[in-house]
């Protein structure tokens, strides 16, 4: 390109990222070569698995953990300290 | 509006006094020392109310608790010199890249080794790729006027970008010359209060200089054209300068060139000794003219051409040693004239290094040498003040 | 806020989401997530280069609060600014938290973190200590225990130890600046949000080293982040301690350590230490705990 053809954006041509927390919406399943499988039966809502999901993956409901496939890295920290094994994993299919 | 005899260090001083910065971070270093005390014995004297004036424990972090605190939204004034300009370097380019409008005053001094305390250009020319707009005075008054159009400059949302502006350490910086202070209503006509276009608060959170992948190139091309933006701004801005204060600059500073054949580059405070000799050449009959670069980023090089196309030979006097090249800023003129019809000769002067003083004496040397030059038709490369050969 | 009980009472808010390009199972990221539950929005973070740099990657950003990243050495005078800056505004109610990694700090960073420290600005300097240069590939830093193995401290013929330096004792060094210090592990996150929240309640500097537990470079699988972090306290490699006004506080004493033998066997970093290596890292560990039960709740410098 040209320099003539060139166009200044002001403050948008500022490198920021102005949408908090937008990387929620970033995929990182592919990361994964097992899952966690939550088991409602086994839990006793101690939240431990919440606390330490470094991926913020596991949101906090009334009803227990919530696992978001999505953010999820396949870390396996949650099955690890979960004390009851009502986290276990699971091979990713692929 | 008042009249002071004062030096260039107070004059940079009185800049920040009048535009009242909310930061001004200092590290100390000869010759820049006197313009932080001045400042510091200000803020104890209670003139600088509105002023957090900062002791930091070098100048890199000097630059860099400027970065923070004009990152979330205030201004900022901050002055250093050769060290500490270098060892800000690093963090120059990280204030550019944010576009963030700091303004710093650079009291220039020759780099070690060997130590010298006096002034050459290298340190503040070591950082001409840094993005930052770059200005240099010729005297106290450009000084203050300088750190004044700074501001303006740096805060149009054309340009966002950081403003240097240096001087010549001891012949400016410790030199007392006559110099006219604006009033605050006139400073405050001229500069309104600071509208940033950083502004961190709890509502808005923003992520400032994340990682980027291939909008690199995107972010470089937009500093690009915020400099080259500045060429427009600094014209505007001179017009309200000159309404405010009655003074007026130019972009480059044009001295006799109409008729002139005889064309001497110069930089800073060397120019008003060129200028006292030329006038003298001129008693005797030689056509000779001066160009200063005022504006070293951006870089004013259609206008340099513009002002030298009728003349036959340029002598570049360059304060400052690339060693294994040569001067800097011969090959930057030499590019402005490349596509101009008639190229003049052009010669190459190093002068000056770690402030050896240029005399009348001297210029209307390298005036003679460069007619010589003329005649002959062979440029040269000359390196005055050499001691030991 | 007062002080948390138990894990139940933490926070059930996240202000740093998932989809970031740090790797799997990442201790540093976890203490990042759960220092911000304390911490709140009104913070803006300041971050030296490192691996935590590679949170945001434009156009995406994990982070729901502001965040600063300028260069390696200098996020502490980075938020000294930000701090100048905010006052400047008028604007009390924000925290100001530098996240920085130990090389940034125990190295190329001490000066402008000593510098800030004792002028006590009104600055939370949370390092986490993965113990190497991290980002680079782990290499070795001040930080760097006797004996591990990282690119720079490579096992070889000439050299079966790795890293030969002992690490820099940096609690101690922050201490003498008499500010609030404390060190944390993952493994206690009540006791170390407990310890953010007293910082953020200071009027000054505060200085918190938390054991930034890395699968990568420690060569572990990443389940074990917390075990590993656990272990490192039982077994003295990492003792959980405040500093305050030149005071020492033990907050987790045990009658007897673990042999550090258990916590390094899970690691690859230290798998080939000879046996000389683990009797001498065993007998640093033990100077130093018995050093922190002589100055238990005592001025110790
Ligand atoms: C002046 C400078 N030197 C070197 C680097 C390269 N560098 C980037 S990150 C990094 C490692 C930092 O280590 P640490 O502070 O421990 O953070 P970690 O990567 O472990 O998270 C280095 C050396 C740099 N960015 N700047
Ligand atoms: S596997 Fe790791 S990333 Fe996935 S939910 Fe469990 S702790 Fe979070
Ligand atoms: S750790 Fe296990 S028991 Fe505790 S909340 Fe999570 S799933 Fe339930
Ligand atoms: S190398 Fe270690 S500290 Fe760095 S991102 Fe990976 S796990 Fe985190
Ligand atoms: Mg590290």
């Amino acid at each position: 390109m040209r320099e003539e053809e060139l166009s200044y954006k002001g403050i948008h041509g500022i490198p920021v990222i102005l949408e908090p927390g937008n990387a929620a919406r970033v995929d990182r399943s592919s990361w994964r070569l097992v899952r966690p499988v939550y088991n409602k039966d086994k839990c006793t809502m101690c939240k431990i698995c919440y606390t330490y999901c470094p991926d913020s993956a596991i949101a906090w409901t009334k009803e227990g953990p919530v696992i978001n496939l999505t953010s999820c890295k396949g870390c396996m920290i949650c099955v690890e300290e979960c004390p009851t094994n009502a986290m276990t994993q699971e091979k990713e299919s692929s | 509006m008042k009249h002071l005899l004062i030096t260039g260090n107070e004059a940079a001083a009185w800049g920040a006094r009048l535009i009242k910065p909310h930061f001004i971070p200092t590290f100390p270093i000869t010759p820049q020392t006197e313009c932080i005390e001045t400042l510091a014995r200000w803020k104890v004297e209670g003139d600088l109310p509105d002023t957090d004036f900062e002791r930091m424990e070098s100048e890199h972090s000097v630059m860099s608790a400027a970065i923070g605190a004009a990152a979330v939204g205030v201004r900022v004034f901050t002055a250093t010199s050769s060290q500490g300009l270098m060892l800000m370097h690093e963090v120059l380019y990280i204030a550019s890249g944010m576009r963030l409008p700091i303004v710093m005053v650079n009291i220039s001094r020759g780099l070690s080794a060997p130590v010298t305390l006096w002034s050459d250009h290298n340190d503040f020319l070591d950082q001409r790729d840094s993005g930052w707009i770059m200005f240099h005075a010729e005297n106290n008054q450009e000084v203050l006027d300088m750190v004044l159009q700074g501001y303006r400059i740096a805060e149009d949302p054309r340009v966002l970008l950081p403003v240097m502006v240096n001087m010549d350490g001891y012949v400016l910086s410790f030199t007392d010359e006559p110099v006219i202070i604006p009033s605050y209503e006139d400073v405050k006509q001229f500069l309104p209060a600071y509208d940033p276009q950083h502004t961190i608060t709890s509502d808005r959170p923003v992520t400032v200089g994340p990682p980027v992948m291939d909008e690199y190139t995107d972010y470089k091309a937009q500093m690009h054209l915020a400099s080259r933006n500045a060429l427009t701004v600094l014209d505007e801005v001179q017009n309200d300068f000159e309404k405010i204060f009655g003074r007026r600059y130019h972009t480059v500073d044009e001295f006799m060139l109409d008729d002139a054949e005889l064309v001497l580059i110069t930089q800073g405070s060397m120019s008003t000794t060129a200028k006292a000799a030329i006038l003298e050449m001129r008693e005797e009959g030689i056509k000779v003219g001066l160009l200063r670069l005022r504006v070293i980023r951006p870089w004013p090089g259609e206008i340099i051409c513009k002002a030298l196309q009728n003349v036959k030979a340029i002598a570049v006097i360059d304060r400052n040693i690339a060693p294994g090249k040569g001067g800097i800023m011969l090959p930057e003129i030499v590019e402005s004239l490349y596509h101009s019809i008639n190229r003049p000769l052009v010669s190459g002067f190093i002068v000056g290094l770690g402030g050896k003083p240029q005399t009348e004496a001297k210029i209307k040397e390298i005036t003679h040498k460069l007619a010589n030059d003329l005649a002959s038709g062979r440029p040269r490369i000359e390196w005055n003040d050499v001691e030991v050969s | 806020m007062q002080p948390i009980k138990n894990i139940k009472d933490i926070p059930e808010f996240d202000l740093l989401t998932g989809g970031s390009s740090v790797c799997a199972g990442c201790g540093p990221s976890m203490g990042l997530k759960l220092a911000l539950k304390v911490l709140g929005p009104k913070t803006i973070i300041i971050n030296s280069a490192g691996c935590m740099t590679l949170l945001p990657l434009f156009p995406n950003t994990p982070l729901k609060v502001s965040w600063i990243h300028n260069a390696i050495e200098n996020a502490a005078t980075t938020a000294a600014g930000a701090r100048h800056g905010l006052d400047a505004l008028g604007i009390k109610d924000m925290n100001v938290v530098v996240y920085a990694g130990d090389g940034a700090t125990y190295d190329i960073g001490f000066a402008s973190l000593s510098a800030t420290a004792i002028k006590n600005e009104r600055v939370i300097y949370i390092c986490y200590n993965n113990q190497a240069y991290g980002n680079t590939g782990f290499q070795c830093t001040t930080a760097t225990p006797y004996g591990s193995d990282t690119k720079t401290t490579p096992r070889g013929k000439e050299n079966p130890i790795g890293n030969t330096t002992i690490h820099k004792d940096m609690l101690k060094l922050m201490g003498v600046h008499r500010v609030y210090c404390a060190t944390a592990s993952l493994a206690y996150p009540v006791d170390f949000l407990n310890k953010i929240n007293k910082a953020k309640e200071r009027d000054g500097f505060s200085y918190i080293e938390l054991l930034g537990t890395c699968a990568t470079g420690w060569n572990f699988d990443p389940r074990y982040t917390i075990k590993i972090s656990r272990l490192a306290v039982r077994c003295g490699m990492w003792p959980l301690y405040e500093i305050d006004d030149r005071k020492l506080s033990l907050n987790k004493e045990f009658k007897e350590l673990k042999p550090v033998d258990e916590y390094l066997q899970l690691q690859g970093r230290y798998k080939q230490l000879p046996p000389d290596g683990v009797i001498k890292l065993q007998s640093l560990v033990n100077e130093h705990w018995a050093e922190l039960n002589e100055f238990n709740e005592k001025r110790y410098v």
